[in-house]
């Protein structure tokens, strides 16, 4: 909190870095995804109701991420900003963060999904066709 | 195109040694072939008979339905069987004196012009061998040990037939049509009735019909038996007016005396020595006393003895001679006896005992294996494919078919009447074997709770820890370990048939689980 973010440059860096984290993150959660979906257990019985938990996780996950980061570059950052301008614009480049992260997530993920055996844990998160 | 064989079961153990061959088959024992079997007794109502069929029912259904069948290679239910069965017609002609015409009684009433049995002479000749009982007992329930009548009767019966039409006449007619190296192995115990009358006289029988139906053209079969004597005794508590009624019972107290006679007739007999290529000696030491609920009939629906290892064995013999080398099935060919007394110390049955050994210690445990994936609710991947949310491309298995296999496994391994653990056929071997190839573990199911704890990824085989795949919290659990696998064994798409397609894979995803590949 000491480290107030009073110049333009100051402000550049911390911006370049969040956008850095969000892609990161974006990355990091897909893989997760994919290592939770392996740990998820086929059922055995009936019905398997375990493709609909992976599916589940795999959606929540990326919101889950979104919300974190936003905390964290708000509380790491925001609260160091007391310029109003600055503010406005460090505001902006957490918006386009999230977008960078859900977009990164989604993009590789649905990737992955296409590439990945339908009848793999991870590619039970695709609904079978009918 | 596939091999065919055929095989004869006789009266009651005759039926029981058909049903472990039928399971046999399912283990996938014999790829590539078409079974043909007949079931042969007088008693259509006995309860062996009934069970045999419902087996056969299940077996066939499985590859969908007795016509659509095919055979296939390395996977469970391979063989495709083409069930017949034969049963003398005894409703209204039911006793020797009926069917013969003949009375020792009031020889005036000799000769009978419309009975061609009429003859004093030969009648008085008769006299010697047919007490009046023996002449008078009601045929329908069997040949109650009185095999000098039952092979007299059988071979009547299957000779002289007039239906076109029988199974026995399709059966051989079948058998006319197998000129590459036919073969035929017939089951039936040697101390009983029916079987120890039937086996000295079916190829003549075959022979006969053969001859008759189809321009005298005779078939040229090899053929091998297995000489199954005495192994279990049961006590049948009768009262006086009830031995009166009957005239003549079965008991076991002379199934020994009877083996030993058999086993003297056998080794000396010139008409069973030139008609059969090889026999099979099998016995035990250890006579079991079946008693209580499952206690022995002499005849009828209640006659359903439970199974028995030597029944297996049996099975397993006809395994041996249909794929003996032809020369070593010729005059000359050796011989073989196997005796098994499992009460010596350490003498427990065991793989050992059969031959190519590996192959069916394999076979017979991914059969295990996979009944209790189907009959375990919690693990029942069989029922999972057919609904089709989750593992995808076998929704057209019929409920039949599903139904069917599903069954299978409960007349293989176990049922539940209510909670109470009804043994299939594997459970009464294990009890009349007093505890044999595999782990023991696998026997101690005695409700659905323990079937649903049951480790059988770990044990399943007594012999050793090799076979065995391993689940944790990480691993995963029995199911889980399953179907992951399955997803690295391809679909063989050249079965057809989309239930035998599922059991295809589900059999190679458990040999790879188990280490067997």
């Amino acid at each position: 909190m000491n480290n107030l973010i009073k110049t333009v440059g100051d402000l550049d860096s911390a911006i370049t870095t969040s956008y850095i984290f969000a892609a990161l993150a974006g990355i990091v959660l897909i893989f997760a995804a994919y290592i939770i979906a392996n740990l998820i257990k086929w059922q055995g019985g009936k019905i398997d109701n375990s493709p609909k938990t992976r599916r589940g996780i795999f959606f929540s996950l990326p919101v889950a991420g979104v919300l974190v980061l936003l905390g964290l570059e708000y509380y790491l950052v925001m609260m160091r900003i007391m310029n109003p301008a600055f503010r406005s614009k460090y505001f902006l480049c957490m918006a386009i963060g999230a977008v960078v992260l859900l977009a990164l997530y989604f993009i590789i993920g649905f990737i992955l999904l296409k590439v990945v055996n339908r009848d793999s844990k991870f590619g039970s998160i695709l609904p079978k066709k009918q | 195109m596939a091999k065919s064989i055929f095989v004869i079961g006789i009266g009651g153990t005759g039926m029981r040694c058909l049903e472990s061959f039928i399971h046999l088959c399912a283990m996938g024992m014999f790829d590539d072939t078409e079974v043909n079997m007949l079931a042969l007794d007088t008693d259509k109502d006995n309860g062996n008979f009934t069970r045999l069929r419902d087996l056969k029912n299940y077996y066939q259904n499985i590859k969908g339905g007795q016509e659509r069948q095919v055979a296939h290679t390395d996977t469970q239910f391979s063989a495709k069987i083409n069930y017949y069965e034969f049963t003398p017609d005894y409703s209204s002609e039911n006793n020797l004196s009926k069917i013969m015409g003949y009375s020792s009684r009031n020889k005036k009433s000799f000769p009978n012009p419309d009975n061609k049995y009429h003859n004093a002479i030969e009648t008085d000749i008769a006299d010697l061998l047919f007490t009046e009982d023996v002449r008078e007992f009601d045929l329908n329930h069997g040949y109650r040990a009185q095999t000098h009548l039952g092979s007299l009767l059988m071979y009547d019966s299957l000779v002289n037939d007039d239906n076109k039409n029988s199974q026995f006449k399709q059966f051989a007619a079948k058998l006319i049509r197998t000129t590459d190296d036919a073969r035929v192995f017939i089951f039936g115990s040697v101390f009983g009735g029916t079987g120890a009358s039937s086996i000295p006289i079916i190829p003549r029988a075959i022979e006969a019909v053969t001859k008759k139906e189809n321009d005298n053209q005779v078939a040229q079969a090899l053929y091998g038996s297995v000489i199954l004597t005495g192994y279990f005794s049961f006590n049948y508590n009768m009262s006086n007016d009830e031995r009166m009624r009957e005239k003549i019972v079965a008991t076991s107290e002379r199934f020994a005396f009877n083996s030993q006679a058999a086993l003297m007739f056998y080794e000396d007999d010139a008409s069973v020595n030139d008609v059969y290529s090889r026999l099979y000696l099998l016995g035990s030491r250890e006579i079991k006393e079946i008693s209580g609920k499952n206690s022995v009939k002499t005849g009828g629906k209640e006659q359903q003895n439970n199974a028995h290892y030597l029944e297996l064995m049996a099975a397993f013999a006809a395994y041996d001679f249909f794929n003996s080398p032809k020369e070593s099935l010729k005059e000359g060919g050796e011989d073989k006896f196997y005796f098994i007394h499992p009460d010596i110390k350490d003498a427990r049955l065991s793989f050992g005992n059969f031959t190519n050994n590996q192959d069916f210690r394999k076979k017979f445990g991914m059969l295990v294996a996979a009944s209790y994936l189907g009959l375990i609710d919690k693990y029942d991947l069989y029922t999972q494919a057919t609904i089709g949310k989750s593992i995808t491309g076998y929704e057209n298995i019929s409920q039949d078919e599903k139904h069917a296999l599903h069954k299978y496994f409960e007349k293989f391994n176990l049922w539940f009447d209510g909670d109470q653990v009804e043994d299939g056929w594997l459970r009464q071997l294990d009890t009349s074997a007093g505890g044999m190839l595999f782990d023991a573990k696998a026997f101690g199911i005695h409700d659905k709770k323990s079937l649903s704890k049951l480790d059988f990824n770990k044990h399943l085989y007594a012999d050793d820890k090799a076979n065995t795949f391993s689940t944790g919290l990480l691993s995963g659990d029995i199911f889980d370990k399953v179907r992951s696998e399955m997803n690295k064994v391809e679909d063989n798409l050249n079965i057809s048939n989309t239930n035998e397609r599922l059991i295809h894979r589900v059999y190679h995803t458990l040999c790879q689980l188990y280490n067997f590949k």
